[in-house]
Order: C-alpha cells, then structure tokens, then sequence
C-alpha cells in the first residue's frame, strides 16, 4: 500500500484526505490477546469512494471504529498512524478528537434502530449535535433539523420531527442517522454495513441517496459491507480483508474483471447471482481461522486452491501488482479470471 | 422430481388478533398476515418464497407447520389435511416435515453438546433409530452436514455460524422428515460458508429427495435454489411461477421493482436502469383498497385503487395485476443472462 501511493501521488493525484498507516488494534480477552487488525495501511482520497469488503470478524468494523476513537482501551488497544490533515488521529487529544468526529469525519451503523436514543424526538437528535456545536439557538437548530430531514428525504419533515426512533421503519431510522452525520458537513462518511438490515428497495433508495448526497457535498464515503453487488455498483476502489490483514486492494473494475488474491476471487465465484443460472456455487472451503490461532504463513492458505508450499512458511507481504492494485498472495500474477 | 405432491398448501389464512378491547375505540383490530396463498411442494422439490419483511414469510412458515393456528385453508400432507389432526396425531406427524431457522445462534441450546442436540428427536420417535445405533448416527449426521464426527462433544458456542447452522440442518435431518421448511435459513450467513450451506443443501435434496419451502429476502439465493418462486407482498401471493420465467420475464410491477433493486456485481452495468421504488410498505393493519402495490405501482390506474385484481394465469406462471399481461415491463429487470 505504501509503495502504491507514492506511485499515485507521482502523478496529479491529489494528496489523500485521510492515510492510515500500520493499524493495529488488538484486545485482552480471558483468553487470551485477540489480534483484530494486524496492521493495515490504506489513503482516502477527497470525494472518494471507497468500499471494505470480508468475511465476518475480518476486522472491517473494529479498524474504522478505532480510526474513530470508538474501541474501549483497556480491553482494546490501538496502534499506528492515522493522518488527517496532517495531523495523527490516534495521538491528538481527546478533546480535538471529538471535534474531529462529527466534524470531519462522520459515521453511520448497521443497525440504526437501536443506536438512536429511543426516548429523544428523531428532531432532537438530529438537532443536538448542530446546536451544542455550532452554538445556536433551540429553533435554530430545529429549522436545521427539518433541513436535513428534508435532505435525507424523510416525508412531513416538519409533522415528523417529534417522532420517536420506535415510530420510524428500519429504513427510515437509518435516514435519521445520516441526517444526523450530515449535520456538520463532514468530509468523511464511513458507512458501515449501512443497508445490510434493510430489503433491497430500501437499500436502493438509501444507496441512491447517499450517491446524491455525496455528489453535492463532495463528501468522501467508506462503505464497509459483505454486498460484493453492493460494492460493485457503489465503489471506485476496494479493499479486501482477511483474518485482520488487507489482501487485496484495487479499482473496482479490475477486481471484479481479475482478482489479484484467490479470496477475492473465492468471493465473488461463491456468490449466487441474479441474472446468471444455476448450478453449485463455488464455495470456498473451511472457514476463516479464529482470532487468536492464526495459521503460519499466509493466513489463507488452509482454505486456498491455489497454495504452494511457500504460503504455509513464509507470509506474504500486500505488494504492488499492477497499475493502482495491490494484494498479499505470493502468485498474485497467477490468479486466473473469475 | 416426481409428480406426487408430498405437501399441499391450500388458501391458507392467518389474521392476528390486535389489542385489548378499547384501544382501537373498542373495536379488535385485525392483522391479515396471511391471504388465502397456496403451493405444491413435491419430492425433491424447492419452492422460494420471497418479499420485503413484513409481509408474511414467517407467518406462512408457522402456519404451515402448525407454530401457529391458521385461521382458515388447509395444508395436505400426503393427501392428509393436518390442521384437523389432533394434538397427539400431529405430534407424530411433525417429523416428516422440519423447520431451519434463521438464527444459528439462539435456534441451539447452549447447555447441551452436539451429540445431545442430535439425539434429543429420538427420545419422542424412538422408532427412527434404535437407542444401540444411535452412536453411529450422529456420526453419520454430521459427516453428511460437512462437520466431523469429533464436533459431537462439543458445545453449540465452539462453532461458527455457518458450523451452526449446519448443526441446525443436522438435527432437522435427524428425524428423517420429507419437507424441510427453511425459514432465512443461510441469510446470516458470509457468502463464502452461505456458498457451503446452499450446496449442501442441494447435495441432500439429491440424496435424499427432500422438498423444501425456502424462504428468504436474498433474491439471488432464491434463482439460484428454487424450482419455482412465490413472490409475495403484504400477505399476498403477487406473482407465482417456475424460477426461470418469473426472474427473466417477471409480470407483475411489484416483482420487477424488487428483482430491479438487486445490485449487480457487474461493475460494467452499474449504470443500467433501475427502478427506484418510492416509499415503503404500507400498515398491513390497513392495507390499500384494491390492489394493495397501488400505491407503490408506478403504472397505476383508477380500477387499481378500487378493485382487487384477479389471479392471471400466463402460461406456467400466474401474476395478481389487472395488466399482467399487456405491461411491457419485464425487459427492466436485471434477469439478461450474464454475458461477457
Ligand atoms: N471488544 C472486543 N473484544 C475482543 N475481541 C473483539 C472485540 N471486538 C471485536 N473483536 C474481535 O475482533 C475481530 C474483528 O471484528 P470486527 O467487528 O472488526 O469484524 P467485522 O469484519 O466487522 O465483522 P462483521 O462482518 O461480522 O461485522 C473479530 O475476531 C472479533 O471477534
Ligand atoms: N405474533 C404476532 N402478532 C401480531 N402480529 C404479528 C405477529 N407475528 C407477525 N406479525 C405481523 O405480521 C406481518 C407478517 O410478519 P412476518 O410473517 O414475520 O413477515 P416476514 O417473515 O415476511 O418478515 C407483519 O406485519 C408482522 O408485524
Ligand atoms: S499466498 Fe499462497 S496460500 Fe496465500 S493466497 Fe496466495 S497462493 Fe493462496
Ligand atoms: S393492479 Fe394496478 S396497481 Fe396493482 S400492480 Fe397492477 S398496475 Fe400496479
Ligand atoms: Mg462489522
Ligand atoms: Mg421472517
């Protein structure tokens, strides 16, 4: 990832807005340490976006959670860099760091119902944070709150604001959620798994206004999601984790075209498709090894068709394999198309 | 696949009974989660069941299998209609027809081992397998689930998910059932052990000849599984026929705007045309007069909002839409064969 980004940055690329280097998060358990994310690097670059797919407990959520100064520590602890406006994310005090979240960087959940305050008005909350920071009055922040309502498009902003979260549909409390993201224009959303508790039409309509918003707010989105046809119709580029590492990362095209890592491609071939035909699906084999007992060598490699005897000894490090792609597989060049 | 229906669902009802007297101004309130939907399952035969939540999957599913008291219809086992069984006789008959569950987790009790899990059905059908061969038969359940004979001692916690819900599997195969009603059997699950899941699956379909009702959101694992599909939408059967001609050639709007709403992991067609459809399902408590998608339907006129449309049989497959068969819609859905 490193060297990826000196060779787009030789170019006119702009400088990224966010660049996490080296993240480590790991935790104390009864059972001992749990490494969750064993060192990953990656850049966001301004508008764009960016799509973080893998296999539950890869460590999608705990990476973009400690970028947020959401992991608990003790048990947790984080290590690495997160530069953000030439700033370390991770070092800065907490008080600038709070003003950081929300501010610039935003973020949304799966499960939006249950993260709403269930006895605050959905107007409040939305209103609550735009008031205590941009230090307005109560009916400014109320003007504001039906604003954004009618920015997330949520009908009768103005009947509907002294409603609670309970009175409001999954597909309407996750609108209230990112109303309350918007609220400070951040440039950064991380969404994650935004959609997953959703049916597909709302999904539909809340991909589409998430697209809508981005484009007028220039706004840079992560989208964290197990939806490969999520990703493929959402995302530039995609990064894909396994057991708490970055396998792969590319333009979405070419990962979809030709995966430089064999999970990649285990991914998408095990994926039953709406406009192809039966048959079997190609499943992937096994299952991901359990935090704490990591395979030697590439931690891929009990499940992968494709190993040598190289990737149970040696670990393969994410290195550059053509224009803008990187992947940790020894024969990254040898992956066949999918 | 034979012809000889093993299950039959015939008009099947299920309204709930809403609140106590007084709060709806003294009126009961009732919910129709259920209307009048029917389906053949035969031998080694899959039928998907499909629509946004709500809209009574898991009614039918319960209903079905007597989780819960219909409220009218029957549903014919081998030609036996077991709503009028008695306790006792349906007892005996539930297990030839099984249910999955969604949630790996919560379906196992976490107290007992594997093996315990697996024999508990035989203390109630001791006939299934006698007491001395059952040893070898949990073996045998779990080596055809994927797992090994070892998990047997261990705790339902010690799994994944996916290991879980082959457990789940295992013990609804324990009883040697017909039917298997599979209620978002495989839809917590990651692709890659949903992929395991959905083949195992069919392997046992194969061996077995087993015939599932396979419910799910999942669209796509619905193509890929099902003969035939039943989409529904607010307790109704909207449109119903073989898997193929419903997903290439849907004619109902409601099942074009949902089957349009599935992403593609194609990112060459991200900027197909797609049907974003407005607004959510309504309160079932009060559904629309006439056809309950009017609301919704984009190609809505006045009879739509006053009177229920009819049942249109077109060839194999039957939509419930007054224009079933002059909408030229089905060209919207993402239904073309994969080309590339
Ligand atoms: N508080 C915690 N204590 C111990 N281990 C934890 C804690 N939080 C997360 N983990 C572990 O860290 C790993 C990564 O978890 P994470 O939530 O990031 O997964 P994920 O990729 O987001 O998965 P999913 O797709 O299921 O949301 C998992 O092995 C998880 O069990
Ligand atoms: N026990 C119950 N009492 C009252 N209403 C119920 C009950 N179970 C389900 N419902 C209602 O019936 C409708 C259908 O629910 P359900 O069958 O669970 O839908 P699905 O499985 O398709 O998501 C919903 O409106 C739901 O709220
Ligand atoms: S390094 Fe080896 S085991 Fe790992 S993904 Fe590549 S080929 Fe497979
Ligand atoms: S009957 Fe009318 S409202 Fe209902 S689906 Fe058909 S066209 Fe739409
Ligand atoms: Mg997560
Ligand atoms: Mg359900």
């Amino acid at each position: 990832m490193r060297a990826m980004q000196q060779s787009e940055t030789q170019g006119a690329a702009p400088a990224p807005l966010l660049d996490v280097r080296d993240l480590r998060v790991t935790f104390d358990t009864p059972h001992g340490l749990v490494r969750a994310v064993g060192g990953v690097s990656w850049t966001l670059s301004p508008g764009e976006t960016l799509g973080i797919i893998g296999e539950s407990g890869s460590g999608k959520s705990v990476g973009l959670e400690a970028i947020m100064g959401l992991i608990k520590t003790p048990p947790g602890h984080v290590s690495g860099q997160v530069m953000f406006d030439r700033r370390d994310v991770l070092t800065m005090p907490e008080r600038d760091r709070r003003q950081l979240r929300g501010e610039k960087i935003a973020m949304i959940f799966q499960d939006a119902m249950s993260a709403l305050n269930p006895s605050l008005t959905v107007g409040t909350q939305i209103a609550e944070v735009y008031r205590l920071r941009r230090k307005c009055s109560h009916a400014d922040a109320e003007r504001k709150a039906i604003e954004l309502m009618d920015r997330v498009k949520i009908p009768s902003a103005k009947t509907r604001i002294g409603n609670y979260p309970h009175e409001f549909s999954g597909g309407m409390c996750q609108r209230v959620m990112i109303a309350t993201a918007l609220a400070l224009n951040p440039q950064i959303l991380i969404a994650d798994e935004p959609t997953t508790a959703l049916d597909v039409t709302v999904q539909r309509q809340i991909m589409t206004l998430l697209a809508e918003l981005q484009r007028e707010d220039g706004m840079a989105l992560v989208l964290i999601t197990h939806d490969l046809g999520l990703v493929a119709e959402t995302v530039d580029r995609a990064m894909v984790m396994y057991a708490g590492r970055l396998v792969e990362s590319a333009p979405v095209s070419a990962l979809f075209e030709v995966p430089s890592h064999p999970y990649t491609r285990g991914l998408i071939r095990s994926m039953p498709r709406i406009d192809g035909a039966s048959g079997k699906l190609h499943a992937i084999g096994g299952t991901p090894p359990a935090a704490g007992r990591m395979p030697k060598g590439c931690a891929f490699h009990p499940r992968c068709e494709m190993r040598v005897e190289r990737c149970g000894i040696e670990r393969p490090n994410l290195r550059p394999v053509g224009k803008n792609r990187a992947a940790a597989c020894h024969l990254a060049e040898e992956i066949p198309h999918v | 696949m034979s012809d000889t229906p093993v299950f039959e669902v015939r008009d099947i009802r299920k309204d709930y009974v809403l609140g106590k007297p007084g709060l709806f101004g003294g009126k009961l309130r009732t919910l129709a989660a259920v209307r009048d939907v029917s389906f053949t399952l035969c031998r080694g035969e899959t039928v998907g069941l499909v629509g946004e939540s709500g809209c009574g999957k898991s009614s039918l599913a319960r209903t079905v299998l007597r989780l819960n008291e219909p409220t009218g219809g029957e549903v014919r086992y081998h030609g036996q209609n077991i709503l009028d069984l008695p306790k006792a006789e349906m007892q005996k008959l539930r297990r030839h027809i099984q249910v999955v569950f969604q949630d790996p987790y919560s379906s196992l009790d976490p107290r007992f081992t594997v093996r315990r899990i697996l024999s508990e059905p035989w203390q109630v059908f001791p006939e299934i397998v006698p007491p001395e061969k059952r040893e070898a038969r949990v073996a045998e359940l779990l080596s055809l689930v994927g797992l090994n004979p070892s998990d047997a001692d261990r705790y339902p916690h010690q799994f994944s998910g996916g290991q879980r819900q082959r457990i789940g599997i295992a013990r609804a195969l324990a009883l040697e059932p017909e039917v298997i009603v599979c209620d978002e059997a495989v839809s917590a699950l990651d692709v890659s052990v949903q992929a395991q899941v959905v083949n195992l699956l069919k392997d046992l379909q194969d061996k077995l000849g087993l015939a599932y009702l396979f419910i799910a959101h999942d669209l796509s694992v619905v193509r890929h599984i099902s003969d035939r599909v039943i989409v529904m939408y607010l307790g109704q059967v909207v449109e119903e026929g073989p898997t193929d001609e419903v997903f290439r050639n849907p004619r109902h709007p409601y099942t074009v705007a949902l089957l349009s709403a599935v992403p593609l992991p194609d990112p060459k067609r991200r900027n197909r045309e797609v049907i974003v459809l407005e607004g959510e399902v309504p309160n079932p408590i009060f559904p629309p007069a006439g056809c309950p998608f009017h609301p919704r339907c984009a190609h809505a006129r006045d009879i739509c909002r006053s009177t229920l449309p009819p049942v249109r049989k077109i060839g194999e497959a039957s939509a419930r839409c007054h224009f079933a068969d002059e909408l030229d819609i089905s060209g919207i859905a993402p239904t073309i064969e994969h080309e590339s």
